[in-house]
């Protein structure tokens, strides 16, 4: 896998030690083996309560049977599966459990999966898939069954044709109505009815603050009470914070951090980052981790998170272990699941809360 | 369960952050790798970093051009790969007045012509304003100084970013003239074509002249006018980005 050639399978130079003749000669003294073997020490990394250790096993399957291109995003149900998203019309879907056996795969329509978004609608699981190829947003039931498409929305007169509309994320608000990110379009967002009338648009391309450069992700933040929407502008290295009604709040600036969407989870704000760095160069993701007021407490991969007068320093990567983090899902044991594009055609990375 | 051990990992590159990379008197050079227990070393001689190099403990103050180059270490995790950054000691040119024969492309005006003389570095994003980018069309530059100025080199500073179809200039004319109207050709130089290991970062290209002086300066910079063969745009026009042109 290329996953492993990316990483380098060296074992480390020890300065004034050869490895193998300590290795395998009875007479050397534990002392010695210690000197000489390299130990099997595992890598934490995060930062303040959220540490990890990385398992790079995890849902790694035969890629002849079950392939994927991009993982682009992932989510877990209420049964506690793991539902993968990736662009491989094979198996758009790929169904795991937390420890990473396959369970069902489904989805061959969805050549540009990119958004993956779960809603829990009177007891049952519906999923949002917003498709960068179709131009356009499909619910399905959990199993695959198209409930309901979002077309391309001329009925806003924003768009001349339909290929300027290139969704890339849902967010589905308690009352049901249905939010998109135009994240590789135009950059605006689409207020939709529950049963997909278009209620209301906002955000756009431009310099104001509340317009957007790569909307990339949308969700819903209930965490103090009263929704609002969290929106990724990931070009400008923020997140911001809108009324349900498209007003702009507040703006977290994440400088050096390019985040994909917002994943809330208990108090916090989990975000793939998939370049980071005053260059944007490839392989230099990481993850995010924002507390309850906003602010960046970990960065696995990533450098710790300092803030200077109220200001975060700009953010860097660390160590080689994600190459492009494009969406991260927090399971129900506060594990998370890494879905990355452009990775070599990868299966997720899972880490492991310690 | 297996979990990934530390050695199987290598540190990222250290980030090197640098006021300007061209400066008149002296500037100073930050080295950071945010990743408990790293440590960066660097050298100022152009040899590869070891550990026996300086520690980095403080920002670095430099006063002449040179190339620092800085790695990261760690007991446990594999050492970074080298990072270094050039920079350049010189006297600002009285410049009065630049003239571009073919404006930039829209999406990539950089700071207009005066821009590529403000001693302003771009980085490596692209997207940033100090950077004048030319899709498949050379750069002719016309320069009037204020007064007579004698100069023995000139040095383009341009961006290659593959992924991004930018790569380096493909050539260089000076031109000199004593009116602004009858110029004549004092030097050129042609580059070898990019090849597969063209990494993103700054590009230079120097061209030395004998001593010479001049109040009337054109340069032509020659685009990528084919994309190599090894390239996903092979035989297409490619970009040229520029952001400063240093007269030394």
């Amino acid at each position: 896998m290329k996953r492993r050639t990316f990483i380098k399978n060296s074992v480390p130079y020890l300065a004034g030690t050869t490895f193998f003749p300590n290795f395998f000669s009875p007479e050397n003294t534990s002392a010695e083996l210690n000197s000489g073997k390299p130990k099997h020490q595992d890598l934490i990394i995060g930062h303040n309560d959220f540490k990890y250790k990385i398992d790079l096993n995890w849902g790694a399957l035969n890629a002849s049977f079950y392939p994927v291109n991009d993982c682009h995003e992932m989510v877990q149900d209420s049964q506690g599966r793991i539902l993968l998203l990736t662009n491989h019309t094979k198996n758009n879907i790929i169904v795991y459990d937390k420890s990473g056996q396959l369970i069902e795969v489904w989805g061959t329509d969805y050549p540009g999966a990119h958004g993956l978004t779960l809603n829990v609608e009177n007891g049952e699981d519906f999923l949002y898939i917003a498709d960068n190829s179709r131009h356009e947003v499909i619910k399905t039931t959990l199993d695959g069954q198209v409930v309901m498409t979002l077309p391309f929305p001329a009925e806003s007169g924003k768009y001349e044709k339909r290929d300027q509309y290139i969704p890339t994320e849902t967010a589905i608000a308690p009352n049901g109505d249905i939010y998109v990110a135009d994240g590789y379009g135009l950059q605006y967002i689409l207020h939709y009815s529950s049963k997909g009338e278009l209620l209301n648009i906002f955000g756009g391309k431009g310099d104001e603050e509340n317009h957007f450069d790569n909307a990339h992700g949308i969700c819903i933040d209930g965490r103090s009470g009263d929704p609002t929407l969290i929106i990724t502008a990931r070009q400008q290295n923020k997140f911001k914070r809108f009324s349900m009604d498209g007003k702009l709040l507040d703006v977290i600036h994440l400088p050096g951090a390019f985040v994909c969407r917002p994943v809330i989870h208990g108090e916090n704000i989990f975000a793939a980052t998939i370049w980071s760095g005053p260059d944007k160069l490839p392989n230099t993701g990481f993850i995010s981790i924002l507390d309850k007021n906003n602010r960046l407490v970990a960065a696995p991969g990533g450098s710790k998170p300092v803030y200077e007068n109220g200001k975060l320093t700009p953010m860097h990567q660390t160590i080689k272990i994600f190459q492009h983090p494009h969406d991260v899902c927090v399971d129900d044991d506060e594990n998370l699941y890494v879905a990355q594009w452009n990775s070599g055609k990868t299966y997720p990375i899972k880490l492991v809360r310690v | 369960m297996n979990y990934a051990a530390a050695s199987i990992f290598q540190l990222a590159d250290p980030v090197i952050s640098i006021g300007s990379i061209f400066f008149e008197k002296e500037n100073e050079i930050k080295l950071s790798l945010a990743y408990d227990e790293a440590t960066l070393k660097y050298t100022l001689d152009g040899a590869d970093p070891s550990e026996h190099s300086i520690v980095y403990e403080r920002p670095i103050l430099v006063n002449n051009s040179g190339t620092l180059r800085a790695k990261a270490f760690h007991s446990t995790i594999q050492s970074s790969n080298t990072v270094e950054v050039k920079y350049f000691k010189i006297k600002k040119t009285p410049v009065k007045r630049v003239n571009l024969k073919r404006p930039p492309n829209e999406k990539y005006p950089g700071n207009g012509a005066e821009g590529l003389f403000d001693l302003q570095k771009g980085s490596n994003n692209f997207h940033e304003k100090k950077w004048m980018g030319f899709r498949g069309d050379d750069v002719e530059l016309l320069v009037e100084f204020s007064e007579t100025v004698s100069f023995e080199k000139i040095i383009i500073s341009a961006l290659s970013n593959p992924n991004a179809w930018i790569f380096p200039p493909s050539g260089t004319e000076i031109f000199i003239s004593k009116d602004g109207k009858y110029f004549y050709k004092i030097a050129q130089n042609q580059l070898e074509p990019p090849t597969k290991e063209l990494q993103t970062g700054s590009f230079f290209s120097t061209i030395n002249l004998t001593r010479e002086e001049s109040r009337f300066l054109k340069i032509v910079i020659k685009n990528t006018t084919e994309i190599p063969a090894w390239h996903p745009g092979k035989g297409t026009p490619g970009w040229l980005f520029i952001d400063e042109i240093l007269i030394e």
